[in-house]
């Protein structure tokens, strides 16, 4: 069986980014009450209603790199609609790599391999937000200070990124998307099996 | 009048980097005028005023958070303030989604000599997020009509019920979108030609300079 993607394959992955982007769409507004925390593992919450989709890519292709285009392509769409960002681009796709390395090998892989794909994925995300937080977060600290915010309320905000709060978000989003995996198995393996059969 | 799609690009892939130079308060205000301009310029009068109600709405939330002192307040007046700085972005997404075919868009990005089939790949994307958005909203209707609504007491089954069929009709619509594709060529790897002049104007290379610089300027002036 020929592994590499065609452009059936890109097509599929292309329409499963959008219904991900859509899936992304509604997770931030539901993270938007969640305050600053929930800003941080927005990918997480991400991750915990997309594993459906991710199972379906592996389970129809089965190729490599195939997460590693999807998540080229969410960079791109969202580098289109002005959400590009280099740190984001360069964490998101090196995890994408890995996650293609661990689960993208056939259409069997095991659902506890996807699950640990999908929490790659979406640390690599994470992350995007995390790493860079370390060398901007002065100039956005004295910025907001300047606009009224106090310094004791921004330090709030910053503290879910930094240090061992940064650590806990990461292990957070891990966690919620490695779930949507099993979520997304749970509502998939059925119809999977009977067109299957 | 025509904006060439490499202008759009360029206006949102240089606005979030100006966004990690904070400190100029007329930054947002250049960039905010400038895709009003572009708006303008597509006479697309209605729709700028629809971002410009939105952006009046986003304001009025921040300025209004931050009379409630304390984390919460703190908090929406920043979420509300960075959505703000976006609005721009969202301005001349529309753009690139709304006022462009997907061939245009396809044309329009081929001289950045990116692999083609991601270029294709791209477009499907933005072409059918309003569309599965739209049809989401007819699976929601659907399963009202016949009596299966979202419950907070069966999550996980709603869920379903409201993935699943769209992801199989992904598979389908592949099947489809890549016969259409191969019927107009789209894996020869000649150079594609276009029946849309997407050639970068005088006024295109204007609009770039002016970005460009406006940038440059508002990132050094702080």
């Amino acid at each position: 069986m020929n592994r590499k993607l065609k452009m059936k394959d890109l097509v599929l992955i292309a329409l499963l980014t959008a219904v991900y982007m859509l899936l992304y769409m509604v997770s931030m507004v539901v993270v938007s009450v969640l305050g600053p925390f929930g800003h941080a593992i927005s990918p997480g919450i991400c991750g915990l209603l997309s594993g459906a989709v991710l199972l379906f890519m592996n389970r129809r292709l089965g190729k490599m790199w195939e997460y590693t285009v999807f998540t080229l392509l969410v960079m791109g769409a969202f580098a289109l609609m002005g959400g590009g960002y280099l740190p984001w681009l360069v964490s998101s796709v090196a995890m994408a790599v890995t996650a293609d390395l661990l689960a993208s090998g056939s259409r069997e892989t095991p659902v506890w391999r996807l699950a640990a794909a999908s929490g790659l994925l979406h640390v690599g995300q994470a992350w995007g937000a995390i790493i860079p937080s370390v060398f901007f977060v002065e100039s956005y600290r004295s910025h907001w200070i300047e606009r009224g915010v106090s310094a004791e309320e921004m330090d709030g905000y910053i503290r879910f990124t930094r240090g061992a709060m940064g650590l806990l978000s990461t292990a957070v989003v891990f966690v919620l998307a490695a779930l949507g995996m099993y979520l997304g198995y749970l509502i998939l393996h059925k119809h999977l099996e009977k067109r299957k059969a | 009048m025509r904006v060439n799609p490499l202008v759009v690009l360029l206006f949102n892939l240089l606005l979030p980097v100006a966004v990690m130079f904070p400190g100029n308060r007329f930054q947002h205000l250049f960039f905010l005028s400038f895709a009003s301009f572009i708006l303008l310029l597509l006479r697309r009068g209605r729709r700028l005023a629809l971002f410009l109600c939105v952006y009046a709405v986003f304001l009025a939330a921040s300025r209004v958070s931050l009379w409630h002192p304390g984390f919460a307040g703190g908090f929406f007046s920043v979420f509300f303030y960075i959505s703000m700085q976006f609005i721009p972005c969202l301005m001349m997404a529309s753009v690139l989604i709304g006022d462009y075919s997907p061939g245009e868009l396809i044309s329009a990005l081929q001289p950045l000599h990116l692999p083609r089939s991601f270029v294709v790949s791209l477009v499907i994307v933005l072409r059918y997020i309003p569309t599965f958005r739209r049809e989401f909203g007819y699976i929601r209707e659907s399963m009202r009509l016949r009596g299966v609504p979202y419950s907070v007491r069966r999550p996980v089954q709603s869920f379903e019920f409201f993935l699943v069929p769209q992801l199989f009709r992904c598979a389908l619509l592949a099947d489809e979108i890549t016969a259409a594709g191969l019927t107009k060529g789209i894996t020869h790897p000649g150079r594609r030609s276009s029946y849309y002049d997407v050639r970068m104007q005088w006024s295109d290379y204007a609009l770039c300079a002016a970005l460009f610089l406006g940038t440059g300027v508002l990132i050094l002036w702080r």
